[in-house]
């Protein structure tokens, strides 16, 4: 069997008495696309925080491709094939669509400040390069008219598509994509759908967060639940959807009882 | 660099080119020191515009070059050059050293650590009599130069420091333009975006910190030359004020901003003449109302932004 | 090693200085809180009610108690009008905090500028508010204005925290510190509550400044000293805590005045700088207070 890319084993997060993440472990496998879905509140975005390094875990731990990276830095764990979106679509407003894009390359290339002094052959080949890639991915997703619109004049859906294109610059092993639905219109959904399926089929591996059930019962190959910061199910989009514990989470109504254990 | 932004570039460098030819003195002597603060501002804006950080205490960098020169000049007949040099080491030293805790801040505390460290540099220029000569300044401050050749006269330091701006200008202009100005850029944007596409948010900010202070020490040896005597006086809380008030007024984080900014601020207090006095009441009033009015730089009033461009890199 | 009494005097001038500090600091604390900027401006106040009461009371033949209310009346004015005219509408237009502190310097550098031009930049001073030879005990001289300093100081403290904790007003503009957007869901005129904070900060600075020249002098420049001062007196008891940063006043008057003791007079400023850089460093939040996200 081959070793799945992403391991969560026993992750818990609390805040200041209020326990987001709840001794959840699970695996992400390869080159296949894996939701974790479940009410507001049930700890998704923590989660993905955690992966990233935004937070730190107190207990658990997350590895990677072999390496434990629980607790390190974000930009090491970018390093090390790691890249995600955010909720709400972080983008460097002042800059351009395609000066987004290029920020993206910075992992992926290489040159200091003496690098751009001098201005050598194999710089400028670089540069031409990455420029080049990065219109190609803003074709992808749709945005290649806008390459030169400044990013705080796009709207709240191209924000998000230029957001996963930035990401896609970084050439990740595995993308993580918090609510990337989220504001987007029928059309630019699909759009998204079908740009996820093709980076799949390229071999990179999907985590994405998403409220949209529809969205992930299509897309998603692996289904993970969570509820009040606990996994309460996983599996195929087909066994989750039916699973009791993931229907009373989303019809809970009324009397709910917190900590109740399901998994 | 917007095809805008060269197009203003060029123009500025064929004004400069020429002024000398109808300029009078007075004028021209304005120039040169406008030159010398373009100089702190370019790689002031490296810091405050490109990476979007905040420092109230660059004057304590430009003291390093100030101060740097004239002591080892004076006192221990250093060659120009070589005092230019070693002033610019220990400014970069000094940066690297206060930089790393210094950076960690953010907002208000930024800037009230990097006040601490401008007021700290202005009390040691006070203090430290036998090195300073604290109030009373160091004077007789030779002629930059190399060698056995010496600039003399307004005309060739106005060109020499032009020279320099142009300099400066250029390597901001291919660091803005290159991978390293973009990961700044994006520090500026969002930096938790930026750390999550792998860029290492606290050596760039301390990358754009220590050129900026570089900067910042070449200019105050340029100072220290030109004006031939240095006093706290010049490295205190009001060249906080003018830098600010020439970087805002010039346009914060645009290439030709510095030095709109830094001329038009110099010149100002000479086309009011009957204001002289009143030099520092009328920077502090333009800060204010520079702040309030026009925050972008005077060219984001009217249309003369269409003139120079529309992005701002 | 000193001797006794000689320590006994710096402490005694260290929690002067200290009570002015922390009046001053009080000033830094309100405006944070109740709009997030730090108040570059706040020594300029300092200055003004040292040198608008010498104004009324040399030129106008006024009475010194009437110079001083006037004095802090039109710097507690000048303070709302500040906010009215220059904050509100940056806070508007969503400015970034640190312009709004440029905008306070500026106003530091224009009221500076504005009292050498009309003033000249001759050291100015009035009597002390009672006449008369220092106290002595045991062989510590306490000046009789120290007496105002200390108690004007404590009862001023005191006076805050009745008005914050007890009266309407009060509460009303703490509500506006601490949410408000909340506050004016309470029907709580915001605007005019962080008017009133600022009035309030400048008077403190103000009376600060009043208290202190008898001792002194006022002049243009001693602004900035006391801006600097005051906020690190404020940064160590803790930006959003108008008490503590009293406390931090006095440490940073106590710390001087050992500075001068066992150093040279000169790097008392020196000492202050570097002590404000260990607690940004170390410990921003201060003594008393708690950090602020940005």
């Amino acid at each position: 069997m081959i070793e799945p890319l992403l391991n969560i084993e026993h992750l818990t997060k609390r805040f200041d008495g209020l326990t987001a993440v709840q001794d959840v472990s699970f695996s992400v496998p390869r080159a296949a696309i894996t939701a974790v879905i479940g009410p507001n509140g049930a700890g998704k975005t923590t989660l993905f925080n955690l992966i990233s390094a935004f937070h730190r875990a107190d207990d658990g731990r997350i590895v990677f491709a072999g390496q434990v990276i629980t607790n390190s830095s974000p930009e090491r764990v970018a390093r090390a094939g790691v890249v995600r979106t955010f909720q709400i679509a972080r983008l460097f407003r002042q800059m351009t669509a395609l000066q987004n894009v290029l920020v993206g390359f910075h992992l992926n290339t290489q040159g200091n400040v003496l690098a751009a002094l001098l201005g050598r052959r194999w710089y400028r080949e670089q540069d031409r390069r990455i420029q080049a890639e990065a219109r190609r991915l803003l074709g992808i997703v749709g945005l290649a008219d806008l390459a030169d619109t400044l990013a705080a004049n796009l709207t709240g859906g191209q924000n998000r598509l230029l957001e996963v294109a930035r990401a896609l610059a970084a050439k990740p092993k595995l993308l993580m994509l918090d609510e990337p639905a989220a504001g987007l219109s029928s059309s630019e959904t699909a759009e998204l759908v079908r740009l996820v399926r093709d980076v799949r089929k390229q071999g990179m591996t999907v985590l994405l967060v998403e409220h949209d059930m529809k969205l992930v019962m299509g897309l998603a190959d692996e289904v993970q639940v969570l509820d009040f910061g606990r996994r309460i199910a996983g599996g195929t989009p087909e066994f989750v959807q039916s699973h009791p514990a993931v229907i009373e989470a989303y019809l809970g109504s009324g009397s709910r009882s917190k900590g109740a254990d399901h998994a | 660099m917007s095809r805008g932004e060269r197009l203003a570039l060029i123009v500025i460098a064929a004004v400069i080119l020429v002024l000398p030819l109808a300029a009078n003195d007075y004028v021209l002597s304005l120039m040169v020191i406008g030159g010398i603060y373009a100089v702190l501002c370019t790689g002031l804006n490296l810091f405050m515009g490109q990476t979007g950080q905040i420092s109230f205490g660059h004057n304590a960098f430009a003291g390093f070059g100030c101060y740097g020169s004239a002591i080892l000049t004076v006192t221990y007949g250093w060659s120009p050059v070589f005092a230019l040099l070693a002033s610019v080491m220990a400014a970069v030293a000094a940066a690297l050293l206060i930089g790393y805790p210094t950076l960690r801040l953010r907002g208000h505390y930024l800037a009230m650590a990097t006040l601490a460290l401008g007021l700290i540099m202005y009390e040691l220029s006070v203090q430290l009599e036998s090195l300073t000569a604290g109030f009373l300044g160091i004077s007789g401050i030779p002629a930059l130069g190399i060698g056995p050749w010496r600039l003399s006269g307004d005309v060739q330091y106005y060109y020499a420091i032009w020279a320099m701006v142009g300099l400066g200008v250029w390597i901001y202009g291919r660091i803005v333009d290159s991978r390293v100005g973009r990961a700044l850029g994006a520090i500026a944007g969002d930096e938790h975006a930026a750390r999550s596409l792998g860029i290492d948010v606290s050596r760039y900010k301390l990358l754009a910190f220590v050129i900026s202070a570089a900067y910042a020490s070449v200019a105050g040896s340029l100072l220290a030359h030109y004006v031939s005597y240095v006093s706290p006086e010049v490295i205190g809380l009001g060249m906080v004020t003018l830098l600010f008030t020439m970087l805002f007024v010039g346009g914060l984080g645009t290439t030709t901003g510095p030095i709109t900014g830094a001329v038009l601020i110099n010149i100002l207090p000479a086309l009011l003449t009957r204001f002289q006095d009143y030099r520092q009441l009328v920077y502090g009033a333009a800060l204010l109302l520079v702040v309030m009015f026009a925050p972008r730089g005077l060219h984001s009033l009217g249309n003369l932004r269409s003139v120079f461009g529309g992005s701002t890199r | 090693m000193p001797d006794a009494s000689v320590i006994l005097q710096f402490l005694v001038s260290g929690i002067g200085t200290g009570c002015i500090y922390g009046l001053v600091a009080i000033g830094f604390a309100v405006i944070f809180n109740v709009s997030g900027i730090v108040n570059f401006a706040q020594g300029a106040f300092v200055m003004l009610g040292g040198v608008i009461t010498y104004a009324f009371y040399r030129s106008g033949h006024v009475p010194l108690w009437l110079a001083a209310f006037g004095a802090v009346a039109s710097t507690a004015l000048l303070g709302a009008a500040f906010q009215f005219l220059i904050v509100r509408p940056l806070q508007r237009r969503g400015t970034a905090v640190f312009i709004m502190m440029l905008a306070t310097l500026a106003l530091s550098v224009i009221v500076e500028n504005a009292v050498l031009h009309i003033m000249g930049d001759q050291p100015m001073s009035f009597p002390p508010f009672t006449p008369g030879e220092p106290f002595t005990i045991g062989g510590v001289f306490i000046d009789r204005q120290m007496l105002w300093i200390v108690g004007g100081s404590i009862m001023l403290v005191l006076a805050l925290w009745v008005l914050y904790g007890f009266t309407i007003i009060g509460k009303a503009m703490k509500a506006c510190a601490i949410d408000a957007n909340l506050a004016s869901t309470l029907a709580i005129p915001v605007q005019r509550m962080v008017a009133y904070s600022f009035a309030l900060s400048a008077g403190f600075g103000a009376v600060a400044g009043i208290l202190i020249t008898p001792t002194q002098y006022t002049a243009y420049h001693i602004a900035v000293p006391f801006s600097v001062n005051g906020f690190i007196a404020a940064i160590i008891g803790g930006l959003g805590n108008p008490i503590g940063a009293f406390a931090g006043g006095v440490i940073v008057g106590l710390l001087q005045s050992f500075a001068v003791l066992f150093f040279d007079a000169g790097y008392k400023e020196i000492v202050a700088f570097s002590v404000l850089l260990i607690f940004l460093f170390l410990r921003p939040a201060g003594l008393f207070g708690s950090l602020v996200e940005e």
